[in-house]
């Protein structure tokens, strides 16, 4: 047997590389053994080729696609879900690499490297990730576009300007289908993301250790007032509400139920929409204090704190209006007095004597909080981003000794002195201060606005802010950070603040993360209603929706049709072939239709056959087209005889 | 097919047009039941390509040429591939003469008019090359001299299409040098029979007239690229390249050099049934030989045989 050369597979390496461009949206969250296989199965297929090696049998791969299902069960205890699903979609990939041998199989695979780069959707939704995913689907595409161009193969400039020709056509398309496509309420098909490590505010926290939080510029939310915005001053976006404390750590309440509070609120309203950057937890920032907020999507806790049904796992927006004058929980529970009067009965005894000496020597708690204040305000207290590290009397240490600290050190300290002298304290966790973006129209909180401070209860005032980082270092809620923190330690954003190219730059940026989030991955199904009741539908439903998707379907394919028609349509005939195709039409009345291969004069030929009657006439058409068109010396008298003759079998 | 003669066909030889018809009358004769083959065999010479036959031994491929050979009135020779033929047994080979005191080119089996390389994949890719050459060229050089072959020079190889061991398939790139590709096929049972029943076919080749002299044969080989193809006949040759060379049912599509034979080898067609013109149905007649073994299909399972993928060529692009 003549061995023939091994052929190779053609289109393979631009497949790996889509295959490898897709999976590598997913490598931070797989596990790397998934990653390793696949790389391995993929340099094994891509060496296979090169050397004519054969591809492993066929109970190999059956044992090879077992075996990756029970690993991967075995390592998520399930095969569903974004995490494990990815992992055996990578796996299987790897496993289809080892019977890839037609151009059929390659053509399932670029497909498995869609689907990958499509389920990077599900667990990010972001901007930043949507150019990679352009790419991928670039990259797929050209290597679909490969495994079909054959041996002789068109150049990549040719492959890749056809695939852009593709993905532009592809555009009004897809744009219809976002547009109309009916949306599922809720979150994606009600698939958990895992709860990975996100930034955000915790429901904990410990003043003395690192605190990374403030040193990141992320987003933590964005808003957009409808009306007047407030001062900076006033600019405290209410979070988690903390009221146990261990001597170190504050704490959220757990497992205890309190009657709800009332709020009595004056002035005016501040009306606005948040669009909170997942942080998987359930709480809603909100400018205190809230007052109106969507009853299904959103309540307020106790400690006015407004919380979700639902953790906030993707991008989501919150109508809502607060009033900066209010009186919150005038009257007080005993159960809400007593837990946020306890301190351990043990550890920081300087600072309780000192809660107890304040309490002693005024009485008034007004005049407590202002003695206070006034020792943060005169004595030696510095605000600083890089605090001594405090050990276990935290708070004594801080006030008596260290006096370095943030925002964090200020309100546990000025809480356990107000809870020894009696008044109800808590800290209060949220974002302080906010940036407004002029290209985009809203406001910005970063994370570094991350921000705690006090509320006391005052009898007559209910909850009232007390903000003793004010006190030690008043730029930091007028200015932000930078304007609190000394020239010469590191803050994030400093270079914002000095370059003006690149504060511009980032506020360009935000608003295009903006627009996104707000238009693309916000638009929901009241957005498309919204819509439908713009272009003049009343009373828009899912059948209206469902119908202007397929009309507009519907036009994008008569377009391209007629486009194509166009483009393809049949060049200017010649009179002989205008009059061949008049014969062929009259005889297709009597059921004499061409065949797909048959030419002119064999087609005549037959019809010549099929209708006696006619014969002779087309037997003379038939020599004259012939000659007129195929023939070396067409005459006009020749072309008068076939006009003459087709019109007589018109008769 | 008609013979459709309206109008004036200049320079058209009749005379050399019945004697065509004449020697298909004969070979029909020798070789029943394969009027197509035969008209497709003389084409090709007609259009100057060379003949590729792939078909199981023992269907009259040696017959074939030599009857071709006779009606033709054309010498002829048959070269047996072996895996050790050397070139020089193909093209020959300089010989000291001792008289004379010079050496003298022995002319090999090659410089015959009609040359028949039984079983090609026999031989070693060297060897076949040799043949190969000189069927490109039409001459052959040795230690510096060149012999130019005798004309009408005409191969007809013949290659079995089961591979077996030690044998070397014709490439793609050579396949290519073969105007045409056609095999013969079992012949009917009818005819079969009288296959059985009539006289040995070499008996019949002895007292086979020549129906053409070779100078009538190079006359009308001269007449051939002259045949008149219209504008819209040449629409319709390049639709069917463009189609081949765009379509991915192929690894490539036809080279120029094939997109050529195609339109002479229909020359030949129409010359032969004397049409003012090339039609497009001499196109069809000819197509499937000339781009079975030059279109390679992506997936071999797609098509059954080379005849297929020429059917589903001229089943794809319309006549324009």
């Amino acid at each position: 047997m003549a061995e023939h050369a091994p052929t190779r597979l053609h289109g393979l390496d631009g497949v790996l590389i889509a295959l490898a461009v897709a999976a590598a949206a997913h490598v931070a969250s797989l596990p790397p053994w998934v990653t390793l296989l696949l790389v391995a199965a993929g340099a094994w297929r891509w060496t296979a080729d090169r050397r004519g090696w054969p591809l492993p049998p066929k109970w190999l791969r059956t044992a090879s696609t077992f075996a990756a299902a029970i690993a991967i069960f075995a390592s998520y205890r399930t095969l569903n879900g974004i995490e494990a699903g990815t992992s055996f979609l990578v796996l299987m990939a790897g496993v289809k690499l080892l019977e890839t041998r037609t151009s059929r199989d390659l053509t399932v695979l670029v497909f498995i490297a869609y689907f990958l780069l499509y389920a990077a959707l599900l667990r990010d939704q972001r901007l930043p990730l949507l150019p990679y995913l352009f790419v991928g689907a670039l990259v797929g595409t050209a290597a679909l576009m490969r495994v079909h161009a054959g041996a002789a193969g068109s150049s990549l400039k040719e492959i890749l300007r056809r695939t852009a020709a593709l993905m532009a056509q592809a555009l009004p398309l897809a744009l219809a289908l976002f547009l109309l496509f009916p949306r599922l309420p809720g979150p994606f098909w009600g698939i958990q993301v895992s709860h990975s490590a996100r930034t955000g505010l915790g429901d904990e926290m410990t003043p003395g250790d690192v605190s990374d939080l403030s040193v990141s510029g992320d987003p933590a939310f964005r808003v957009r007032f409808f009306g007047p915005v407030p001062p900076p001053v006033q600019r405290y976006w209410r979070g988690p509400v903390l009221h146990e404390f261990d001597g170190r750590s504050w704490r959220r309440t757990r497992g205890q139920a309190f009657p709800q509070q009332e709020a009595t609120v004056s002035g005016t309203p501040f009306d606005y929409q948040i669009t909170l950057e997942p942080h998987d937890r359930n709480w809603i920032l909100a400018l205190d204090l809230p007052a109106a907020w969507p009853e299904q999507d959103a309540y307020r806790a106790f400690d006015f704190q407004l919380l979700s049904p639902r953790p906030i796992t993707d991008v989501a927006s919150f109508r809502l209006r607060s009033y900066p004058d209010y009186v919150a929980g005038r009257l007080l529970p005993e159960s809400v007095r007593h837990k946020d009067t306890q301190l351990p009965p043990q550890g920081n005894p300087r600072s309780v004597a000192l809660g107890r000496e304040l309490a002693a020597r005024y009485g008034d708690p007004q005049a407590i909080v202002g003695a206070m204040l006034r020792m943060f305000r005169e004595q030696q207290f510095v605000y600083t981003l890089e605090p001594p590290k405090l050990a276990d009397n935290a708070v004594d240490e801080f006030l008596f000794e260290t006096r370095k600290g943030f925002c964090e050190h200020y309100a546990s300290a000025f809480t356990v002195v107000m809870r020894a002298a009696g008044i109800p304290a808590r800290v209060v966790t949220g974002y302080q201060g906010g940036e407004l973006n002029p290209i985009g129209g809203y406001m910005l909180v970063r994370q570094s606005d991350a921000h705690a401070w006090s509320e006391v209860w005052m009898e007559g005032r209910g909850w009232v802010r007390v903000d003793p980082t004010a006190a030690v270092a008043p730029e930091r809620i007028e200015r932000g950070l930078i304007g609190a923190v000394g020239a010469d330690e590191p803050a994030p954003g400093r270079l914002r603040q000095e370059s003006e190219l690149w504060l511009q730059t980032t506020l360009a940026w935000d608003a295009v993360n903006d627009f996104w989030n707000e238009r693309e991955v916000r638009f929901s199904a009241d957005g498309q209603f919204r819509l439908l009741e713009r272009m003049g539908f009343k009373e828009p439903d899912w059948r209206t929706l469902g119908l202007g998707m397929t009309a507009s379907l519907a036009a994008f394919f008569v377009g391209l049709s007629l486009y194509l028609a166009w483009k393809h349509r049949a060049p200017a005939r010649d009179w002989p072939a205008r009059l061949h195709e008049e014969t062929a039409h009259r005889l297709r009345r009597r059921g004499i239709v061409p065949g797909p291969a048959e030419g002119p004069i064999a087609f005549l030929d037959r019809a010549a056959a099929a209708c006696p009657d006619l014969a002779r006439d087309l037997a003379e058409i038939r020599d004259v087209y012939a000659a007129l068109r195929y023939g070396p010396l067409p005459t006009e008298t020749d072309l008068r005889r076939l006009k003459y003759l087709v019109n007589r079998l018109r008769a | 097919m008609s013979a459709a003669a309206h109008g004036a066909a200049p320079a058209l030889d009749s005379a050399g047009v019945e004697r065509v018809e004449a020697a298909v009358r004969a070979l029909n004769g020798i070789i029943l039941g394969k009027e197509r083959q035969l008209r497709l065999c003389l084409a090709c010479l007609l259009a100057r390509g060379h003949l590729l036959i792939e078909d199981i031994p023992g269907v009259g491929k040696t017959t074939l040429a030599h009857a071709l050979a006779r009606t033709l009135g054309l010498t002829y020779q048959r070269i047996q591939f072996t895996s050790d033929l050397l070139p020089a047994d193909i093209t020959g080979v300089s010989v000291f003469d001792a008289e004379t005191g010079q050496f003298r080119f022995h002319r090999g089996p090659v410089f015959s008019q009609v040359v028949l390389a039984d079983e090609v994949n026999r031989a070693t890719p060297k060897a076949q090359s040799a043949l190969l050459e000189a069927m490109e060229e039409h001459q052959v050089t040795s230690d510096g001299q060149t012999y130019p072959m005798s004309e009408p020079f005409f191969v007809i190889a013949t290659q079995n299409p089961m591979y077996q061991v030690g044998t070397f398939p014709l490439p793609e790139s050579q396949l290519d040098r073969f105007l045409m590709r056609i095999e013969l096929g079992y012949p009917e049972a009818a005819l079969e029979r009288q296959l059985l029943l009539g006289s040995d076919r070499r008996d019949l080749l002895v007292v086979l007239e020549p129906a053409l002299t070779p100078q009538q044969l190079l006359r009308l080989q001269g007449e051939v690229p002259r045949v008149h193809a219209s504008d819209a006949l040449l629409d319709y040759v390049q639709a069917i390249a463009r189609y081949t060379r765009q379509a991915s049912e192929f690894e490539a599509g036809l080279s120029p050099r094939a997109v050529i034979g195609l339109l002479r080898a229909a020359q030949a067609w129409a010359l032969m049934h004397a049409h003012p013109g090339v039609l497009p149905e001499d196109v069809q007649a000819v197509l499937p030989s000339v781009v079975g073994h030059r279109l390679a299909p992506r997936e071999a399972s797609r098509f059954r045989d080379a005849g297929q993928i020429g059917q589903h060529v001229l089943e794809t692009v319309p006549v324009p």
